[in-house]
Protein backbone atom coordinates (compact mmCIF):
# COMPACT_ATOMS: atom_id res chain seq x y z
CA UNK A 1 0.00 0.00 0.00
CA UNK A 2 1.36 3.24 -0.75
CA UNK A 3 -0.14 6.55 0.61
CA UNK A 4 -0.09 10.43 -0.84
CA UNK A 5 -1.15 13.19 0.62
CA UNK A 6 -2.01 16.47 -0.77
CA UNK A 7 -4.12 19.71 0.09
CA UNK A 8 -6.40 21.18 -1.66
CA UNK A 9 -8.28 24.41 -0.29
CA UNK A 10 -8.71 23.25 3.67
CA UNK A 11 -8.88 19.83 2.69
CA UNK A 12 -6.50 16.94 2.71
CA UNK A 13 -6.45 14.36 0.12
CA UNK A 14 -5.52 10.96 1.36
CA UNK A 15 -4.34 8.84 -1.72
CA UNK A 16 -4.00 5.38 -1.09
CA UNK A 17 -3.11 2.30 -3.29
CA UNK A 18 -2.86 -1.37 -2.84
CA UNK A 19 -4.62 -2.97 -0.39
CA UNK A 20 -5.73 -2.03 2.94
CA UNK A 21 -5.53 -4.87 5.04
CA UNK A 22 -3.86 -6.22 8.24
CA UNK A 23 -0.88 -5.51 7.16
CA UNK A 24 -1.22 -2.57 6.05
CA UNK A 25 -3.66 -1.20 7.91
CA UNK A 26 -2.34 0.30 10.81
CA UNK A 27 0.21 2.62 8.76
CA UNK A 28 -2.75 3.96 7.13
CA UNK A 29 -4.61 4.76 10.28
CA UNK A 30 -1.07 6.43 11.74
CA UNK A 31 -1.09 8.89 8.53
CA UNK A 32 -5.21 9.22 8.80
CA UNK A 33 -4.65 10.43 11.98
CA UNK A 34 -1.43 12.43 11.90
CA UNK A 35 -3.26 14.55 9.36
CA UNK A 36 -5.58 15.32 11.87
CA UNK A 37 -2.97 15.75 14.31
CA UNK A 38 -3.22 19.45 13.28
CA UNK A 39 -5.73 22.19 12.58
CA UNK A 40 -7.32 20.26 9.61
CA UNK A 41 -9.74 18.36 10.13
CA UNK A 42 -11.47 17.54 6.56
CA UNK A 43 -10.33 14.29 5.14
CA UNK A 44 -10.67 12.96 1.84
CA UNK A 45 -9.66 9.07 1.17
CA UNK A 46 -9.45 8.74 -2.25
CA UNK A 47 -9.59 5.05 -2.67
CA UNK A 48 -9.73 4.79 -6.49
CA UNK A 49 -6.38 2.62 -6.80
CA UNK A 50 -7.96 -0.10 -3.58
CA UNK A 51 -9.40 -2.99 -4.90
CA UNK A 52 -8.94 -4.94 -1.77
CA UNK A 53 -9.99 -4.07 1.93
CA UNK A 54 -11.02 -6.30 5.02
CA UNK A 55 -12.46 -5.82 8.43
CA UNK A 56 -8.81 -4.38 9.53
CA UNK A 57 -9.23 -1.45 6.32
CA UNK A 58 -12.29 -0.59 7.91
CA UNK A 59 -11.44 -0.41 11.25
CA UNK A 60 -8.68 1.90 10.22
CA UNK A 61 -11.50 4.10 8.20
CA UNK A 62 -14.30 4.24 11.60
CA UNK A 63 -11.30 5.23 13.70
CA UNK A 64 -10.52 8.24 11.40
CA UNK A 65 -13.88 9.39 11.16
CA UNK A 66 -15.00 9.10 14.56
CA UNK A 67 -11.53 11.32 15.25
CA UNK A 68 -12.23 13.91 12.57
CA UNK A 69 -15.92 14.11 13.37
CA UNK A 70 -15.16 14.71 17.14
CA UNK A 71 -13.40 17.88 15.78
CA UNK A 72 -15.71 19.13 13.61
CA UNK A 73 -14.46 17.76 10.49
CA UNK A 74 -15.50 14.60 8.29
CA UNK A 75 -13.47 11.81 6.23
CA UNK A 76 -15.34 11.33 2.94
CA UNK A 77 -14.25 8.38 0.28
CA UNK A 78 -13.98 8.96 -2.83
CA UNK A 79 -13.66 6.93 -6.28
CA UNK A 80 -14.76 3.65 -4.24
CA UNK A 81 -14.20 0.69 -6.43
CA UNK A 82 -16.80 -2.31 -6.74
CA UNK A 83 -15.12 -4.67 -4.38
CA UNK A 84 -14.54 -2.22 -1.95
CA UNK A 85 -18.31 -0.98 -2.15
CA UNK A 86 -19.48 -4.24 -1.34
CA UNK A 87 -17.62 -4.74 1.51
CA UNK A 88 -18.45 -1.33 2.87
CA UNK A 89 -22.00 -1.83 2.32
CA UNK A 90 -22.14 -5.85 3.44
CA UNK A 91 -20.69 -3.86 6.76
CA UNK A 92 -23.10 -1.14 7.02
CA UNK A 93 -20.34 1.40 6.42
CA UNK A 94 -21.93 3.51 3.36
CA UNK A 95 -24.57 5.07 6.18
CA UNK A 96 -22.02 6.40 7.99
CA UNK A 97 -19.25 7.48 5.50
CA UNK A 98 -19.96 9.63 2.82
CA UNK A 99 -19.40 8.05 -0.33
CA UNK A 100 -18.49 10.28 -3.46
CA UNK A 101 -17.49 9.34 -7.40
CA UNK A 102 -14.49 11.32 -7.12
CA UNK A 103 -11.95 13.37 -5.35
CA UNK A 104 -13.44 16.44 -6.63
CA UNK A 105 -16.67 16.00 -5.88
CA UNK A 106 -16.03 15.22 -2.02
CA UNK A 107 -13.75 17.78 -1.74
CA UNK A 108 -16.45 20.13 -2.84
CA UNK A 109 -18.92 18.70 -0.80
CA UNK A 110 -17.25 20.71 2.05
CA UNK A 111 -17.75 24.25 0.71
CA UNK A 112 -21.37 23.97 2.60
CA UNK A 113 -19.99 22.88 6.01
CA UNK B 1 -15.39 -37.27 -16.88
CA UNK B 2 -19.13 -37.83 -15.89
CA UNK B 3 -20.39 -35.33 -13.62
CA UNK B 4 -21.16 -37.74 -10.54
CA UNK B 5 -16.82 -37.83 -10.18
CA UNK B 6 -17.21 -34.84 -8.29
CA UNK B 7 -13.09 -34.59 -8.46
CA UNK B 8 -10.78 -32.03 -6.69
CA UNK B 9 -8.63 -29.57 -9.09
CA UNK B 10 -6.49 -28.11 -6.44
CA UNK B 11 -5.67 -28.55 -2.89
CA UNK B 12 -3.00 -26.69 -2.11
CA UNK B 13 -2.32 -26.17 1.84
CA UNK B 14 0.13 -24.16 3.81
CA UNK B 15 1.08 -24.18 7.37
CA UNK B 16 2.94 -21.64 9.29
CA UNK B 17 3.71 -20.56 13.00
CA UNK B 18 0.53 -18.52 14.37
CA UNK B 19 2.35 -15.08 14.27
CA UNK B 20 1.75 -11.57 12.81
CA UNK B 21 4.92 -12.24 10.85
CA UNK B 22 3.65 -15.21 9.32
CA UNK B 23 0.33 -13.21 7.92
CA UNK B 24 1.90 -11.54 4.52
CA UNK B 25 3.02 -15.48 3.26
CA UNK B 26 -0.31 -16.95 4.23
CA UNK B 27 -1.70 -14.33 2.11
CA UNK B 28 -0.16 -14.27 -0.52
CA UNK B 29 -0.50 -18.16 -0.26
CA UNK B 30 -4.53 -16.98 -0.84
CA UNK B 31 -3.57 -14.59 -3.83
CA UNK B 32 -1.97 -17.10 -5.42
CA UNK B 33 -3.81 -19.71 -4.89
CA UNK B 34 -7.06 -17.94 -6.69
CA UNK B 35 -4.99 -17.14 -9.30
CA UNK B 36 -4.28 -20.67 -9.96
CA UNK B 37 -7.42 -22.12 -9.75
CA UNK B 38 -8.77 -18.95 -12.03
CA UNK B 39 -11.54 -17.90 -9.70
CA UNK B 40 -13.28 -15.10 -11.19
CA UNK B 41 -12.73 -11.97 -9.12
CA UNK B 42 -15.77 -11.67 -6.48
CA UNK B 43 -14.87 -15.31 -5.16
CA UNK B 44 -11.26 -14.37 -5.41
CA UNK B 45 -11.75 -11.39 -3.32
CA UNK B 46 -13.74 -13.09 -0.82
CA UNK B 47 -11.38 -16.20 -0.65
CA UNK B 48 -8.69 -13.97 0.35
CA UNK B 49 -11.07 -11.98 2.89
CA UNK B 50 -12.24 -15.15 4.58
CA UNK B 51 -8.08 -16.33 5.06
CA UNK B 52 -7.42 -13.29 6.03
CA UNK B 53 -10.29 -12.62 8.71
CA UNK B 54 -9.73 -16.32 9.49
CA UNK B 55 -6.06 -16.45 10.27
CA UNK B 56 -6.02 -13.42 12.10
CA UNK B 57 -8.64 -14.22 14.38
CA UNK B 58 -6.40 -17.36 15.24
CA UNK B 59 -3.28 -15.04 15.35
CA UNK B 60 -4.58 -12.80 17.84
CA UNK B 61 -7.08 -14.37 19.60
CA UNK B 62 -6.71 -18.11 19.36
CA UNK B 63 -3.54 -18.21 20.76
CA UNK B 64 -3.69 -15.38 22.77
CA UNK B 65 -1.98 -15.91 26.27
CA UNK B 66 -0.73 -19.07 25.39
CA UNK B 67 2.95 -19.75 22.93
CA UNK B 68 1.75 -19.41 19.38
CA UNK B 69 1.44 -22.93 17.72
CA UNK B 70 1.05 -23.82 14.00
CA UNK B 71 -1.68 -22.72 11.31
CA UNK B 72 -3.24 -24.95 8.43
CA UNK B 73 -4.32 -23.15 5.86
CA UNK B 74 -6.03 -25.29 2.96
CA UNK B 75 -7.48 -23.85 -0.11
CA UNK B 76 -9.26 -26.61 -2.51
CA UNK B 77 -11.11 -26.09 -5.55
CA UNK B 78 -13.79 -28.70 -5.84
CA UNK B 79 -15.19 -27.85 -9.51
CA UNK B 80 -18.91 -26.58 -7.94
CA UNK B 81 -17.16 -24.89 -4.54
CA UNK B 82 -14.18 -23.64 -3.04
CA UNK B 83 -12.85 -25.25 0.39
CA UNK B 84 -11.12 -23.26 3.02
CA UNK B 85 -10.17 -24.84 5.82
CA UNK B 86 -7.95 -23.25 8.55
CA UNK B 87 -6.83 -25.25 11.51
CA UNK B 88 -4.79 -25.00 14.23
CA UNK B 89 -3.86 -26.13 18.25
CA UNK B 90 -5.26 -22.79 19.85
CA UNK B 91 -7.77 -23.35 22.87
CA UNK B 92 -11.67 -24.30 21.94
CA UNK B 93 -13.52 -21.24 19.93
CA UNK B 94 -16.48 -20.89 20.40
CA UNK B 95 -18.55 -19.39 17.28
CA UNK B 96 -21.69 -18.99 18.51
CA UNK B 97 -20.32 -16.79 21.04
CA UNK B 98 -18.91 -13.56 18.93
CA UNK B 99 -21.57 -10.91 19.39
CA UNK B 100 -22.74 -9.87 15.92
CA UNK B 101 -21.88 -6.03 14.95
CA UNK B 102 -24.37 -3.26 15.18
CA UNK B 103 -24.88 -2.34 11.56
CA UNK B 104 -27.45 0.24 12.25
CA UNK B 105 -25.80 2.05 15.50
CA UNK B 106 -24.21 5.68 14.94
CA UNK B 107 -20.75 6.03 14.15
CA UNK B 108 -20.08 7.66 17.91
CA UNK B 109 -21.71 4.64 19.33
CA UNK B 110 -19.88 1.75 16.66
CA UNK B 111 -17.16 0.00 18.11
CA UNK B 112 -14.16 -0.08 16.67
CA UNK B 113 -13.72 -4.16 15.70
CA UNK B 114 -15.65 -7.33 15.39
CA UNK B 115 -16.40 -7.21 11.77
CA UNK B 116 -13.95 -9.66 10.53
CA UNK B 117 -16.29 -12.77 11.51
CA UNK B 118 -19.20 -11.14 10.14
CA UNK B 119 -17.19 -10.41 6.70
CA UNK B 120 -16.82 -14.51 6.62
CA UNK B 121 -20.59 -15.01 7.26
CA UNK B 122 -21.43 -12.55 4.28
CA UNK B 123 -19.18 -14.35 2.23
CA UNK B 124 -19.57 -17.30 2.37
CA UNK B 125 -21.98 -19.45 1.87
CA UNK B 126 -21.21 -22.51 4.46
CA UNK B 127 -19.34 -21.98 7.83
CA UNK B 128 -18.68 -25.05 9.91
CA UNK B 129 -16.35 -25.16 12.95
CA UNK B 130 -15.14 -28.39 14.47
CA UNK B 131 -13.05 -28.91 17.61
CA UNK B 132 -9.97 -31.08 16.57
CA UNK B 133 -8.59 -34.01 17.99
CA UNK B 134 -5.80 -33.40 20.35
CA UNK B 135 -7.22 -30.47 21.07
CA UNK B 136 -7.41 -27.48 18.80
CA UNK B 137 -10.35 -25.91 15.88
CA UNK B 138 -10.70 -26.69 12.51
CA UNK B 139 -12.51 -24.10 10.74
CA UNK B 140 -14.40 -25.01 7.46
CA UNK B 141 -15.21 -22.23 5.08
CA UNK B 142 -17.54 -22.98 1.94
CA UNK B 143 -18.23 -20.82 -1.11
CA UNK B 144 -20.20 -21.91 -4.04
CA UNK B 145 -19.03 -21.50 -7.57
CA UNK B 146 -20.88 -21.21 -10.70
CA UNK B 147 -18.69 -21.40 -13.23
CA UNK B 148 -19.93 -23.75 -15.97
CA UNK B 149 -20.02 -27.65 -16.36
CA UNK B 150 -16.79 -29.16 -17.65
CA UNK B 151 -17.21 -30.34 -20.43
Amino acid sequence: MQIQMRTVEQVTVVEIAGSVDSLTAETLTGAMLDALGSDRYRLVADLTQVEYISSAGLRALLATVKDARRRGGDLRLAGVSPPVLRVLEISGFTSILNLFPDVDDAVVSFDGA
Amino acid sequence: MSAATARVRIERRITREAVRASLPELLGFAIEVAREAGFDEQTAHAVRLAVEEACVNVIDHGYAGAPPGPIELTIADEASQVRIEVADRARPFAPEAIRAPELEAAVEDRPIGGLGWFLIGELMDEVRHAPREGGGNRLTMIRRLERAAPN
